[in-house]
Formats: structure tokens, C-alpha cells, sequence
């Protein structure tokens, strides 16, 4: 995909990605101190990684920053619902749907759902993002 | 039972490793002027820094069953800055019914004690 998903261009029912992230120790590592966790803040394979790199994988969806993302978007809202933990050195897949876009004080507004599942198809988060678009 | 606050302050340093690790490229994270151009008094930290902070505060308050069976929902409501120290606070909500799970409103705090993030928590499934 090299188009820049634009307001227009989203619509209401269109299908996002599959797009698909590798939970290397490295990987959840630096998220962790990105957001500052306390030590320790090495990520053995078969732990527990936080729920909310979700964010960073629901976010994909919208498609790559550097190439077909268009760069000032606003995260408004966050929805993030667990259902299995996530697991450093899994494999995790994520799909969404556009459920809704409305234009509120000029703002133009997309909210997307997203499904997160691990190698198997386990379900293991459901989030829904509300963002505002620049474009 | 009381809901954990962490303070942490959010350092450049680190928003720029959350912008590698999310693959964001905004320079209002990063550059001052930047963020002043685009209206901002200074570099915006991501938000979901603050959200991921805020779910931290939950998976120590509500166990690891927060893994499996944790739901968060939370609103931006303000700017987060780069260099600033955040806090997280929650305070329990009565039931909407007998039997329904605790509710925790929940939200993140500035340095100045301005909410910059609010929203609620709860463990499904659970009373």
C-alpha cells in the first residue's frame, strides 16, 4: 500500500490490514522503556508483554507513518479489551474494520476496530481507536 | 483498596524511542519548533505513553487476570509535554448493578495537576 489513506478515501466497513508484529525480546524491551517501566525491563520469551503495544499495532492499521500515513493525525480515544496475554517471541497478527467517520468542529474523525491473535488464532485483544485525521 | 499512582516524567529520550518503536514520524514529538509552529508551546508527547503508564498502574492494581480479562478505555483530553512528570490516580465508581464488575475511574495527571487523560477500568467478569 503506498496511497495515503485519506478522510475520503475511509470508508465506513472497509477492512485494515492484516498487518503483523514480532514480539522479539528486543522489541518489548524498548517499548518498555519507551514508556518508562521500572526496572527490570528485560522481556524473557513466554512473558507477559503490556497490553498496550496494541496501540502500536491497532495505529498500523492507518497504515506506515513514513510512507502512507499521513503525519499530524490525533489519537483521541483508546479502547483496549484483554482477552489473553501477550506473549514475548509470539508472532501476532492484527485485522481491523472501519466502523465509523464523522466530521466534528472540523475535526475529521475515523474510529476503527481492531482484533489482535497469536500464531494459533487465539484471540488476545480487541481494541477500538478513535483518531482524528489530517487529511 | 487504593489505586496505584506512578509518577513518571516522560523524557525526550523516551519519546523518541516510542516514536522508533511505533514508526512515528510527527515532528511535533521531537522538535520544539516543531510543535511551536503546529501550536503547541513545546514537543507533544504520545499519548499512548501516557495510556501505557495508566495500564501499568492497572495491571498492578487489579493482578495478572489484567492480562486475560482486563478493559480500559480512556479519552485524551489535553496535551502531555515532553519533559513534564505525569501521575496516574482512580477512584473506585459504584457498581451500575448488583453483581456488575468494580468500575475504576481512572486518569492521568500532569505535573500541574491538569488531567490529561481520563477514562475508566475494570476487570470483566469479575463482581
Amino acid at each position: 500500500m503506498t496511497q495515503a489513506l485519506t478522510y475520503d478515501s475511509i470508508q465506513v466497513g472497509r477492512t485494515l490490514g492484516p498487518v503483523v508484529h514480532e514480539l522479539t525480546p528486543e522489541y518489548v524491551r524498548d517499548y518498555r522503556v519507551a514508556t518508562g517501566a521500572d526496572a527490570p525491563v528485560a522481556a524473557g520469551v513466554g512473558s507477559v508483554a503490556p497490553g498496550t503495544m496494541t496501540t502500536i499495532f491497532s495505529t498500523a492499521l492507518l497504515g506506515d507513518a513514513g510512507v502512507n500515513r499521513p503525519s499530524g493525525g490525533i489519537h483521541a480515544k483508546q479502547q483496549y479489551r484483554y482477552l489473553a496475554p501477550l506473549r514475548v517471541g509470539s508472532r501476532v497478527t492484527t485485522t481491523g474494520r472501519v466502523i465509523e467517520k464523522f466530521i466534528r468542529n472540523g475535526r475529521k474523525t475515523v474510529v476503527y476496530e481492531a482484533l489482535t491473535v497469536d500464531e494459533q488464532g487465539r484471540e488476545l485483544a480487541r481494541c477500538t481507536a478513535t483518531s482524528i485525521v489530517p487529511l | 483498596m487504593t489505586f496505584p499512582t506512578i509518577r513518571r516524567k516522560v523524557t525526550a529520550d523516551m519519546v523518541a524511542l516510542y516514536g522508533r518503536v511505533n514508526n512515528d514520524r510527527n515532528m511535533i514529538h521531537y522538535d520544539d519548533a516543531a510543535a511551536r509552529a503546529a501550536g503547541f508551546p513545546g514537543a507533544v508527547a504520545h499519548g499512548a505513553i501516557t495510556a501505557a503508564v495508566l495500564d501499568e498502574a492497572c495491571r498492578a492494581h487489579f493482578g495478572a487476570a489484567w492480562s486475560e480479562a482486563g478493559r480500559l478505555d480512556v479519552k485524551f483530553v489535553k496535551p502531555f509535554f515532553v519533559g513534564d512528570t505525569m501521575s496516574t490516580h482512580g477512584q473506585q465508581n459504584a457498581p451500575a448493578r448488583e453483581g456488575a464488575p468494580a468500575v475504576w475511574e481512572v486518569w492521568c495527571e500532569n505535573g500541574a495537576g491538569e488531567k490529561v487523560l481520563v477514562g475508566e477500568a475494570a476487570l470483566e467478569g469479575s463482581a
